[in-house]
């Protein structure tokens, strides 16, 4: 699978670009009895597109999915593929294909008959599926595998058989309930790489659901970080970690240095925030979501990597917030380093890259710890999500 | 548990009483044989002879197999709806369960007495269509084929039930929903999915009821009468009227030998309709 | 899950209820005051309920029955248990050999198996005496006690016994304080489900009764083929109740889930 040609792929192809497999989400929410595992939810999914949704267990993510796939129905709100409401559709009419948690590959099939399976049902000549399914056992790499019964193959083939099953039909959007989830690291690192390689040779939607960010951040175009039954934030991989717009998303996606705060005065465009490292100063321009009041409570959150650990005494350039702390660990990670520095009684993470200045400094040196003001993110500790404080619930 | 500890000759008096009990068990069956081949002092095939003389014994045999395979047809037919049933039945499965259990459990005679009070000729079917007026004289439901045919596939069918949802129950959650996905509708998913699925359990009980039927006598002598005989009331004549234990014995050689034969060739077919499963 | 096509599910209904009629037949006939069995019945009574207590054949039977069905269940269950654990933890490559030995009776057609122990037994003298059913019934029920206790046992994780010994816990102390408990949902279902089997045999049975003993299916069985007195519909109503009591004690100690439960090795 990892060496797609593109040529064998435009034969599939041949004639029918899929420029359809766009879905519209609007207002759907989803409870069971008293309980509401979606609320309110509106999303729009372009056609081609790799979109993640992100959340930790319970989030919803699964069940957003299931409502496009169709096993179950929303109780309010409208699904629209391709601009026609499927509400009420039953799934084996939707243009979708599903690869599953588990896969759901049918033990009594082979290889060949689990992915000719589909092609079987809509009574395709028997050339024309050998055809067809020769081309997606290539296009996956599964070549010689084809009478193997599925209780023969390892992990990864079993994965690469779940996708090949559900391509060949051209489905115009294809849904992931976590594929990977049960494979080791290495081989989902590999099998990351060609997912999005296919998805971008084939142009099919896909909606792929994850808990893990680092997963979706590397695979997706947009990511739909999802929490509590209710949409946290759209948007690429890069603006979701740069620009979090709720507490949740800041501390979901990366790590992140928080801090409590209170705003204690606001003049002008500036922010003056009281935190136990210190006064903060900070333009209005940071605060998502956390109407500035004098007396408000905030968290000031502030990525490592945006945060210098420097000998002190390095003058801090214009602008720059600059506290005194003490080195009290340092972790080498190959290209970073990981200090872990004591600011008044809190502990700061900082990232910085093997060989700049603070690869000087020494566990128990004191030190300078700067950052930029614009780098700062400020919330409300009100938008935080209440599920976060127990940890992601795995 | 599976430790593999090494071998230990005093732990293994453990297994020594259930060695005792299938040494008499397979001691019984050498007895049997030297029963049905011995007569007087020395080896001697005559109660084999006397029962294969007998066209009437052969008919015994054939009516034996033949109402033996439409019992285990009918048992695993009747059973898919209720299996299905079960297995559709998440939060009542258990409560369900006990419904089909306790008729397996509950004493064979009990059961085949029912169906006495049931089909007998003063029992309820005949008292009550008497009573609305349907017939005049009443219909004979028992002392025929028909009677042992109902009242075996009754039996035996809490144990389908059970074989199958067994099968049923193992079927991996998504794969109704994949198959849905693929596009096909609930009558394709059952024909290409669910049923192959579901196939191991309903052949095990094929097989099973298959060899309890042939083996059966209380509910062809309850049911069938003994002018009707099945080769399990034919022993049971033998044993309990004509006291002639070698020719009971020579019998029960004769009915070993049909289960061992059907058993090869139903082997052979499952093997041939699951071929490839698993 | 998806939901059932509806007339499969309704005639799915109708024949699990269909199941229990016969039963629940047999219980409403023995109300019945007439002296036979009839539709509409002629009165509600109790006199062969009275009747049934009234002779003591009945209630000698039963009590064989029930006695015996706890000698053959405690018996068979401790046989199995041991057995189950010598072959898992000290020969687990016996374990399929011996497994196809202890299920041979279940394919062993009925009648013929009768006639088999009757010779033996009334070889070792046992004929029409309890020891000598008790001894059938071992063997009869002993593939239906193995089977939840293997598959209880095997289910254990061997650590824990090693944990238990690495402890200082002696192999009897590890035994009693560590697989026993965890063991026990097989160890009832063994008891429960081969002292059912045991007090509802007949086929068997009938082969090996005596002038002094007699066990209550197999009188059910003589009484049947001489006379069907609604006698025998009281009778067979106490019968019922007693496995339906023993059915409902399983669910609530052991659950079910084991019937259902398909184990690859056997």
């Amino acid at each position: 699978m990892t060496n797609i040609r593109a040529n064998s792929v435009s034969q599939i192809d041949d004639g029918t670009p899929s420029a359809q497999g766009s879905i519209t989400i609007e207002n759907v929410s989803k409870s069971y009895g008293e309980t509401e595992v979606l609320s309110n939810v509106s999303l729009s999914i372009g056609s081609g597109s790799f979109v993640t949704l992100l959340g930790p267990s319970g989030c919803g993510k699964t069940t957003l999915l299931r409502l496009i796939a169709g096993f179950i129905e929303p109780s309010r709100g409208q699904i629209s593929i391709d601009g026609q409401n499927v509400n009420g559709i039953p799934t084996q009419k939707r243009p979708i294909g599903m690869v599953f948690q588990n896969l759901a590959l049918f033990p009594h099939f082979t290889v060949y008959e689990n992915i000719a399976y589909g092609l079987k049902l809509r009574q395709i000549s028997s050339k024309e599926i050998e055809f067809r399914v020769g081309q997606f056992i290539e296009l996956v790499g599964l070549q010689g595998l084809g009478e193997r019964r599925i209780a023969q193959l390892s992990g990864g083939q079993k994965q690469r058989v779940a996708l090949a099953r559900s391509l060949v039909l051209e489905p115009s959007i294809l849904l992931l309930d976590e594929p990977l989830s049960a494979l080791d690291l290495q081989l989902r690192k590999q099998l990351q790489f060609s997912l999005k390689d296919i998805q971008k040779v084939l142009k099919t939607t896909f909606v792929f659901v994850t808990h893990d960010q680092e997963e979706a951040t590397l695979m997706s175009d947009q990511v739909v970080v999802m929490s509590a039954g209710e949409v946290q934030q759209i948007g690429s991989p890069q603006s979701i970690y740069e620009r979090p717009e709720t507490l949740f998303v800041s501390k979901f996606i990366g790590e992140v240095n928080e801090l409590a705060g209170t705003v204690r005065t606001i003049k002008g465009d500036m922010l003056e925030i009281d935190t136990a490292i210190g006064l903060i100063s900070l333009p209005k321009s940071t605060a998502h979501g956390l109407v500035a009041v004098e007396g408000a409570p905030c968290v000031v959150c502030l990525r490592p990597e945006k945060l210098m650990t420097l000998p002190t005494g390095s003058s801090a350039a214009a602008g720059r917030i600059s506290f005194d702390g003490v080195v009290e660990d340092r972790l080498a990670l190959g290209p970073m380093i990981r200090n872990t520095v004591r600011c008044k009684n809190l502990k700061l993470i900082s990232l910085t890259m093997t060989g700049n200045d603070a690869n000087s400094l020494h566990t128990g040196d004191h030190c300078s710890v700067q950052f930029d003001a614009e780098n700062v993110q400020l919330f409300s500790p009100l938008t935080g999500d209440l599920a976060l404080a127990f940890g992601e619930r795995e | 548990m599976n430790t593999g500890e090494p071998f230990s000759p005093s732990k293994a008096l453990m297994i020594l009483p259930v060695l005792i009990l299938l040494g008499l068990f397979f001691g019984s069956v050498i007895y049997l044989f030297s029963n049905a081949f011995t007569a007087g002092d020395g080896f001697s095939m005559k109660y084999f002879q006397q029962i294969i003389d007998r066209p009437d014994y052969i008919v015994v045999f054939i009516r034996t197999i033949i109402a033996s395979v439409i019992v285990a047809l009918l048992a695993v037919i009747l059973s898919y709806p209720i299996a299905l049933l079960l297995w559709r039945a998440d939060k009542w499965r258990n409560m369900l369960l006990i419904i089909v259990l306790v008729p397996w459990l509950v004493s064979l005679v009990v059961r085949t007495y029912g169906w006495i009070v049931l089909l007998g000729t003063k029992g309820f079917i005949n008292s009550m269509l008497i009573w609305i007026g349907v017939i005049e004289d009443p219909l004979s439901l028992m002392f025929n084929d028909l009677g042992v045919i109902i009242g075996l596939t009754h039996v035996l069918i809490p144990f389908a039930v059970i074989s199958i949802l067994s099968s049923l129950l193992q079927i991996e959650n998504n794969l109704e929903e994949a198959s849905r996905v693929l596009g096909a509708g609930p009558v394709q998913t059952f024909r290409y999915i669910v049923l192959p699925l579901s196939l191991p359990g309903a052949f095990t009980a094929l097989i099973v009821i298959y060899l309890a039927c042939i083996g059966a006598i209380v509910t062809p002598i309850l049911l069938g009468g003994l002018s009707q005989k099945f080769v399990g009331s034919q022993i049971y004549q033998e044993v309990m009227y004509a006291f002639n234990m070698n020719k009971a014995a020579a019998w029960s050689i004769c009915l070993l030998a049909l289960s061992f034969l059907s058993l090869v060739i139903l082997k052979k077919i499952e093997r041939r309709v699951l071929r490839g499963q698993e | 899950m998806p939901r059932m096509n509806r007339s499969l599910k309704l005639l799915g209904i109708i024949l699990l209820c269909a199941l229990p009629a016969p039963i629940f037949i047999v219980i409403g006939a023995s109300f019945n005051g007439g002296a036979y069995i009839q539709f509409p019945p002629e009165s509600v009574s109790l006199r062969w309920y009275l009747e049934a207590f009234a002779d003591p054949r009945w209630l000698d039977a039963f009590l064989t029955s029930f006695w015996m069905a706890a000698v053959t269940a405690i018996i068979t269950t401790a046989v199995s248990f041991l057995t189950a654990y010598y072959v898992l933890r000290y020969a687990p490559r016996i374990a399929s050999m011996l497994e196809i030995a202890i299920f041979s009776p279940l394919f062993f057609p009925h009648a013929a198996m009768g006639v088999a122990l009757v010779a033996l037994i009334a070889e070792l003298g046992l004929l029409g005496r309890a020891p000598g059913i008790i001894l059938a019934h071992l063997i009869v029920v002993l593939p239906f006690s193995y089977r939840p206790i293997y598959i209880s046992l095997r289910s254990i994780d061997p650590d824990l016994m090693r944990a238990a010994n690495v402890l200082g816990a002696s192999e009897w102390r590890a035994l009693k304080d560590i697989i026993l408990p965890m063991c026990r949902s097989g160890i009832l279902t063994s008891l429960l489900f081969s002292g059912i089997i045991s007090f509802d045999e007949v086929t068997v049975t009938m082969f090996l009764i005596g002038p002094e003993i007699t066990t209550l299916p197999v009188q059910i069985f003589t009484f049947i083929q001489d006379r069907a007195s609604p006698v025998l519909a009281a009778i067979s109503t106490i019968s019922v109740i007693v496995t339906f009591l023993a059915v409902l004690i399983l669910e609530r100690v052991a659950g079910l889930a084991f019937f259902v439960q398909r184990d690859s090795s056997a």
